[in-house]
C-alpha cells in the first residue's frame, strides 16, 4: 500500500472508528494505524476528518442523563482525587481493554447500616428507627436532587445570560465603529464634492508663527458659499479653546466662519457655509479663539493663505 | 477567511482545552463544568448507539471517569476537545456493542424503528428517537451549522454517514440496511465526508488551509 492508498482511506477510517470484526477492510485499516504513526500529513488529514465526523454527534438530540448519575460520577471523581488520583486498580478500564465495570455506588449506604444492625434485642424499635432514618435519608436525597437540578438550571441560565451580554456588547461595539466610519466617510465625501465642484476655488493655507508645521487647504465656491477646510498638523487646542475659520475679502474686516477642533494627530476636516452678505473671499485664515467662537478675531493666526 | 463563527469556535475550543488542563491538575469544578457541558450530547449519542438506557448510563460514567484519569493525555495541538470526547464516547459504546453480542438485536431494533417510521426517516432533522430530548435552546449554534451542512449533501450520502457514525453500524451492516452493494456505500461515505469537510471549512473559516 502506498501513501496515496492510505490517504484515501482516512475519511472512512475517521468516520467508522476502530475496525471491527465485520469490516471487509479490517486488515488494511489496521495497517493504516502503522502508517499514521509514521506520516504526519496523514495524521493531520485524519484529525480533520475526525473533527468533521465528531460534529455528526450534533445530529442526535441531546438527552439529559439522570441527576443521580452526575452525583455518582462526581462522587467517584472526588474519591479518586482523595486517593491521589491514581487508583487504577479499582477502576474499570484501560484504553482499548474490555470494560471490567464495577462502580457499585448504586448501593446506598443506609442499606448496609440497617443490615448490620438487624437481629438485635429490640428489633421493633430498631425497625422504626431505621424506618425513620430511611425516611429522613430519602427526604434528604430528594432535597439534594432538587438542589442539583436547581444548580444546573441556575448555571445554564447564568451561562446564557453571559453569552447574551457578550453578544450584545459586541453588537454595540460594531455599531459604534460603524457609526464612526460612516461619519468619517460622510465628511470625506463632502470634502471631495467640495474640492471637485466646478466653481470651487482652492486656497492653500500655510502654517504661521505658532505652528509652522501646520498646513491646510480651503475649497470655496463663491456662488453658493460652500466651503470646506482640511487642516493638518495643528497643535491640539487648549481646553476652552478652538480653531476658527475666517473669510477675508479685500480690505473688509474678516468675517467669522465656524469653529473646529482637531483629532489626536492634529488633523481636521470641516464644512462651512460662507456668510451671505460677503463679497467673494480671497483670503482665509484660522485663529485660536474661545471655544464658542467670536465675531472678530482675537487670537494668534495659525493658518493663512489666499486663493491661487 | 475568518468569520464570527470561527472566532467563537476558537474561543470555545480554547475554553474547553483550558477545562481539560485544569482537570488534568485535579480540578473537580472544571470536571463538573465539562460534565455539565457535554453529558447531554454524549448521552443522546450513547442512547442512539446502544439502544439501552442502562448501558448508556454505564458507558457515560466510564467515559467521564476516563476523562478524569486521562485529561493529561489530551493535546490541544492535535485536535479539539469536543472531538476527543465524542470519539472517546463513541468508541466505548461501539466496543460495548461488539463485546455484548447484542449486535443482531440492535441492528434488528434499528431496522424495525426505521421501517416503522416509514422506511427512511430515522434521521429527520430535529427529531429524537430517544424521547425526552432536551429543549432546543441548549443546542449550540454549531449544531445548526452541521445540520445546514448536512442538508447540502445528497440524501443517500447523508444517510450512510449517519448510520455509520451515529448508529455505529459497520460498513457491511450499512450496505444491508440500505440494500446497496458495499462498494457503493463506501463511495457514498467517502464522498459525503469530503463534501461535509468542504462545507464545514467554509462555514468555520477553514481551520487547516494547508491540507
Amino acid at each position: 500500500m502506498t501513501h496515496e492508498d492510505y490517504k484515501e482511506m482516512l475519511s472512512l477510517d475517521a468516520l467508522l472508528g476502530a475496525p471491527g470484526g465485520g469490516d471487509d477492510d479490517r486488515a488494511a485499516r489496521e495497517a493504516l494505524r502503522g502508517h499514521l504513526e509514521a506520516c504526519a500529513e496523514c495524521r493531520a488529514v485524519r484529525a480533520e476528518f475526525e473533527d468533521v465526523a465528531a460534529q455528526l454527534a450534533h445530529m442526535v438530540a441531546p438527552v439529559e442523563p439522570p441527576a443521580e448519575l452526575r452525583a455518582r460520577v462526581l462522587a467517584r471523581v472526588r474519591e479518586m482525587a482523595a486517593a491521589g488520583g491514581d487508583d487504577e486498580s479499582t477502576l474499570d478500564v484501560d484504553d482499548g481493554g474490555e470494560p471490567r465495570v464495577a462502580v457499585s455506588s448504586k448501593v446506598l449506604p443506609f442499606e448496609r447500616t440497617t443490615a448490620g444492625r438487624g437481629g438485635g434485642k429490640n428489633e421493633a424499635g430498631l425497625l422504626s428507627k431505621s424506618a425513620f432514618r430511611f425516611g429522613a435519608i430519602a427526604a434528604s436525597l430528594v432535597i439534594v436532587a432538587l438542589a442539583v437540578a436547581l444548580a444546573v438550571l441556575w448555571k445554564r441560565n447564568g451561562e446564557m445570560r453571559d453569552e447574551l451580554a457578550r453578544v450584545s456588547a459586541r453588537a454595540d461595539e460594531t455599531q459604534r465603529t460603524l457609526a464612526g466610519e460612516q461619519e468619517a466617510l460622510r465628511r470625506e465625501r463632502e470634502a471631495l464634492a467640495a474640492l471637485t465642484a466646478p466653481d470651487a476655488r482652492l486656497a492653500t493655507l500655510a502654517g504661521m508663527e505658532p505652528s509652522p508645521r501646520a498646513h491646510g487647504l480651503v475649497s470655496y465656491d463663491p456662488r453658493t458659499g460652500r466651503t470646506q477646510i482640511l487642516a493638518r498638523a495643528l497643535p491640539p487646542a487648549p481646553a476652552g479653546k478652538a480653531y476658527q475659520l475666517w473669510f477675508i475679502a479685500g480690505a473688509n474686516p474678516p468675517m467669522p466662519g465656524k469653529v473646529f477642533t482637531t483629532d489626536a494627530k492634529g488633523d481636521a476636516a470641516m464644512s462651512d457655509q460662507a456668510p451671505a452678505n460677503l463679497p467673494a473671499a480671497t483670503v482665509f485664515a484660522v485663529t485660536l479663539e474661545p471655544a464658542q467662537g467670536v465675531s472678530a478675531p482675537t487670537g494668534s493666526i495659525y493658518l493663512k493663505g489666499g486663493v491661487s | 477567511m475568518r468569520n464570527g463563527l470561527s472566532v467563537e469556535r476558537e474561543q470555545q475550543d480554547f475554553a474547553e482545552a483550558e477545562l481539560l488542563r485544569n482537570i488534568a491538575r485535579g480540578d473537580e469544578k472544571a470536571f463538573a463544568a465539562l460534565y455539565d457541558r457535554y453529558s447531554a450530547i454524549l448521552f443522546g449519542l450513547l442512547l442512539r448507539i446502544l439502544h439501552s438506557r442502562a448501558e448508556a448510563e454505564d458507558v457515560l460514567q466510564e467515559v467521564f471517569l476516563q476523562v478524569w484519569r486521562r485529561a493529561s493525555t489530551f493535546d490541544a495541538a492535535r485536535g479539539r476537545a469536543f472531538t476527543w470526547l465524542v470519539t472517546l464516547a463513541r468508541s466505548r459504546a461501539i466496543d460495548r456493542l461488539r463485546a455484548s453480542n447484542s449486535r443482531e438485536r440492535v441492528v434488528a431494533q434499528a431496522a424495525a424503528s426505521s421501517s416503522s417510521s416509514g422506511g427512511g426517516g430515522q434521521f429527520e432533522f430535529e427529531t429524537s428517537s430517544a424521547g425526552d430530548a432536551v429543549e432546543d435552546a441548549i443546542r449550540s449554534e454549531e449544531s445548526a451549522v452541521v445540520r445546514g451542512a448536512l442538508a447540502r449533501i445528497p440524501e443517500e450520502q447523508r444517510r450512510a454517514l449517519l448510520l455509520a457514525y451515529v448508529e455505529g453500524l459497520t460498513q457491511t451492516e450499512i450496505a444491508a440496511r440500505l440494500q446497496q452493494p458495499l462498494g457503493t456505500v463506501k463511495t457514498r461515505m467517502r464522498a459525503g465526508m469530503s463534501k461535509l469537510r468542504e462545507i464545514l471549512r467554509e462555514k468555520t473559516g477553514g481551520a487547516r488551509p494547508d491540507l
